[in-house]
């Protein structure tokens, strides 16, 4: 993942962070527009909130309390479910 | 990647492994090559047809010499046209499903990610029951799948990705009142999803996808025949009906197990939280 690469999340089936460099002519945020791609998506089928939970799914679940969504995705969350490329550049300058 | 015709037109598979935009473009082409065939089967058919009518009008005139072989010919090219990639003009549309499923997938998989593709396009039915159909007389009904479809894909969440598609036949013979042999076919569809997770970034999801209520939707013409949920995957089954809802209740089955995942992800952010 480019760390210079957009903060936004995109995706269809999950959250995780945009490879491109630059909002310009991306389908995704179109443009910058669209503050979140991943959950303004309207093409998920009969799916109208996917990116949300009711209180009632987190009731009963081991270790989980309480109906506030403290720990919902946030960037990092998207970033972190992307599991690293092969490297493409030398990550470490000291070496050489 | 440019695809091998010939090999497609008499074996009837594709078979690749390759990124998802390649298999994209690869459909696009199958489809064309398709298309040209169908073509080259009705002009073949047209240009029979009229050495038949000409075979037998010079049969009638007297020249059998030049009518028989006439006919001959005719009959061989009609053979001929019906045998020509019959089975990959038959079965084009499912070129649409293959593409419809990479473009869904592309969004979440890295453009460099192979994907492994096997796609048939011709019948192989494997007999899974027989029986009496006692409503007709002498009536039989058989029961075949034909599995036509494996795809397989890392996401980019270090989730496996398996789909797999079974065509459910069901073949009717019986004779009707007249004491003429009658075949019946119907067609439904299965579907099969397997999401196998990396634990360390969804956690067991055993607890936590059972409490979603509802979490995978399908089209009117499909239902879900099993859900399980293991510690490592995910896997449903669906039969569906209409063949024109087949990619939408794939799309909409990935969406209801990432919708278990996705909550799984939730409740392992909570836990590392609290």
């Amino acid at each position: 993942m480019n760390p210079m690469g957009c903060p936004r999340r995109t995706g269809f089936l999950f959250p995780h962070g945009c490879d491109r460099l630059t909002s310009i002519g991306c389908p995704d945020c179109q443009n910058g527009q669209v503050e979140d791609p991943y959950e303004s998506r309207a093409d998920r089928d009969g799916y109208d909130d996917y990116d949300t939970y009711d209180s009632s799914s987190y009731a009963g679940v081991e270790g989980v309390g309480g109906a506030e969504d403290a720990a919902d995705f946030n960037e990092a969350d998207g970033e972190s479910l992307v599991r690293p490329e092969e490297e493409e550049f030398e990550d470490d300058l000291t070496e050489s | 990647m440019a695809i091998d015709a010939e090999r497609l037109r008499t074996q009837c598979v594709y078979e690749i492994e390759a990124p998802l935009q390649t298999i994209v473009a690869d459909m696009d082409e199958i489809a064309k090559a398709a298309a040209k065939w169908k073509a080259f089967r009705t002009t073949l058919r047209w240009i029979c047809g009229g050495l038949l009518a000409f075979g037998i009008l010079s049969l009638i005139s007297g020249y059998w010499y030049i009518g028989l072989p006439g006919i001959a010919i005719a009959i061989y090219g009609f053979v001929y046209a019906y045998r020509y990639a019959r089975d990959v003009v038959a079965r084009a549309k499912r070129c649409e499903t293959v593409k419809s499923l990479a473009t869904l997938l592309a969004s979440d998989t890295s453009p460099k990610a192979d994907a492994t593709v096997k796609l048939a396009f011709k019948e192989v039915r494997h007999l899974l029951h027989d029986e009496a159909f006692p409503l007709r007389r002498d009536g039989r009904q058989s029961f075949f799948t034909d599995s036509w479809l494996t795809l397989e894909v890392q996401l980019l969440d270090g989730v496996e990705y398996q789909q797999t598609l079974t065509d459910l036949i069901r073949e009717r013979t019986f004779k009707n009142p007249r004491g003429k042999r009658k075949t019946k076919i119907r067609t439904h569809h299965s579907v099969g999803l397997r999401l196998t997770y990396p634990p360390e970034v969804y956690g067991d999801l055993r607890n936590s996808g059972a409490k979603l209520s509802q979490p995978v939707l399908l089209p009117p013409s499909a239902v879900l025949k099993s859900k399980k949920v293991t510690e490592s995957d995910i896997k449903l089954k669906a039969t569906v009906r209409i063949s024109a809802e087949l990619t939408r209740t794939c799309s909409m089955m990935a969406l209801g197990a990432y919708r278990i995942l996705n909550f799984g992800r939730k409740v392992s952010s909570r836990r590392s939280a609290s």
